[in-house]
């Protein structure tokens, strides 16, 4: 390779561009504005709402049809669901939550790689942390909207017991819980930046939370010490709290461990995704074909 | 306003360029030019941060490029006919970069300013996959000019452009007499109207 130098040369001394003296945007404008980029595809919300709704409602009949055919063994803990129909429509209502922190961050993180738009937002003076849940930003409000539908039409349409449920409490648990995913999901999208593979590895994660934190059965069936050992996953704490909101139990304790978790796993995810970005600049992943 | 020391980027055991130096004064414009492949748009994806560099430094401003005070300085439009948000509008992609770019009041004066400069508004409201290359190569060098940069980075700016539109890209950096650019490309006209010239030569 030839070594080349080039000096331009011009009279020095002139004044800067303005950008670096100006006062720009702040960390919440950035995240607000990243959200909004989203919001300004309609296409991306309409379609989309109805067509999950449409297979969130069949996949909720399935489960409906199942748990009147198949009846749980004598003293199996349901934490508090009255039937294992409510105990697994409460688990499919997270499991958005869980997808949205998986499959749906780290497949948008490799379309904006592909696509280039993740080199052009890695250029802009945007701190990491408003980058990464700026990203997230937008799943995670439609998550949060999604679920609010399917719990309205379980309880208004599929039965789902609700007599006793203190929908503050819901609420509370359920923004909570997205928050602490909020934290995961932002991790797989560092690793989906700096190693690749992300799509892989967001659907072993979805997978393997919804196997140990309760989903589709209670984590008192898991083996050894399993149930004590998946008590400090956020998803198994939030599904405990929604059930228990939704049952008429304590949920304060699950929220205050939700938000706890959160105000960890955010500045760590933040931080993984700083680095993430580092090293896909030293690597040029930053933009995969 | 742009300086680079003993710079290097290889990928693997390929070297793009080594040992570069480069002095760039406020104000000034230097054309990047080189056959295809030779590395110039790797050259301004490093100075733009989005590529680290293997060995040496650069710096925008006497920060570091990459760093967040370099980003704040630089406005860049790699590849200029991608790298866009297809199914977002022309003012909405560079309302984008100036909401991240500028304060609140500050967005829709400078989106305006832009459109019209670059004559985007004829198609401002339509989503960018239906513009063609020339259309979509405007909406990202007016996405580069928000916030007014102190450092252009330009990767072929004009190869999509008619003659009408190259003539506004120019107008528009006429008008910014402190602006330092960058500006890779082909054209014979690009490079006479810039006061320096660094040529890279083909990777063996």
């Amino acid at each position: 390779m030839t070594p080349t130098a080039a000096t331009a040369t011009r009279a020095a001394g002139r004044r800067e561009g303005g950008a670096g003296r100006r006062g720009g945007a702040n960390a919440v404008g950035m995240v607000l504005a990243l959200v909004r980029r989203d919001l300004g595809d309609p296409r991306q919300f309409r379609l989309p709402l109805l067509l999950d709704v449409a297979f969130g409602v069949v996949n909720l009949v399935v489960f409906l049809f199942i748990s009147r055919v198949l009846t749980p063994a004598t003293g199996t803990d349901l934490t508090r669901s009255p039937s294992y129909f409510d105990f697994v429509a409460v688990g499919i209502t997270f499991l958005l939550v869980l997808q949205a922190a998986s499959t749906q961050l780290t497949g948008r993180v490799i379309r904006e790689q592909r696509s280039g738009t993740l080199e052009l937002l890695a250029a802009q003076p945007v701190p990491v942390s408003a980058l990464a849940i700026g990203t997230a930003g937008y799943p995670f409000l439609f998550v949060l909207l999604r679920s609010g539908v399917y719990l309205t039409i379980l309880a208004t349409v599929l039965g789902l017991r609700t007599e006793h449920a203190d929908w503050w409490g819901v609420t509370v648990v359920l923004v909570a819980g997205s928050a602490a995913m909020m934290g995961v999901g932002i991790g797989l999208a560092a690793f989906t930046i700096a190693v690749g593979h992300g799509d892989g590895a967001a659907r072993l994660v979805v997978v393997g939370l919804s196997f140990v934190s309760g989903t589709y059965f209670p984590v008192s069936e898991l083996p050894g010490p399993l149930p004590e050992l998946t008590a400090v996953l956020p998803s198994r704490i939030a599904l405990d709290g929604l059930r228990a909101a939704l049952t008429g139990g304590h949920w304060a304790w699950s929220a205050g461990a939700l938000l706890a978790a959160t105000a960890l796993l955010l500045p760590v995810a933040s931080w993984a995704f700083g680095r993430a970005l580092r090293i896909a600049a030293r690597r040029g992943t930053l933009k995969r074909d | 306003m742009l300086t680079v020391r003993r710079a290097q980027r290889r990928f693997g055991r390929r070297v793009i360029f080594t040992d570069l130096d480069l002095d760039v004064a406020a104000g000034a414009r230097v054309f990047l030019g080189g056959s295809n492949g030779s590395g110039k748009t790797t050259l301004l994806r490093c100075l733009s941060g989005t590529l680290a560099l293997s060995t040496g430094q650069a710096t925008v401003g006497g920060h570091p490029v990459g760093s967040l005070p370099a980003r704040r300085l630089t406005g860049v439009c790699l590849a200029p006919e991608q790298g866009l948000y297809e199914k977002l509008s022309a003012r909405e992609n560079v309302a984008l970069v100036a909401r991240l770019r500028l304060p609140r009041r500050a967005v829709a004066p400078a989106v305006a300013g832009l459109e019209e400069e670059l004559d985007l508004t004829g198609y401002a409201t339509v989503p960018v996959e239906r513009c063609s290359a020339g259309m979509r190569a405007r909406v990202s060098i007016a996405r580069a000019l928000v916030g007014g940069p102190a450092l252009l980075l330009l990767d072929e700016p004009s190869r999509s452009l008619d003659d009408p539109s190259r003539l506004l890209l120019w107008q528009a950096l006429d008008r910014r007499p402190e602006l330092t650019c960058v500006i890779a490309s082909h054209h014979a006209d690009d490079r006479r109207r810039c006061q320096s010239a660094l040529t890279l030569a083909a990777a063996a």
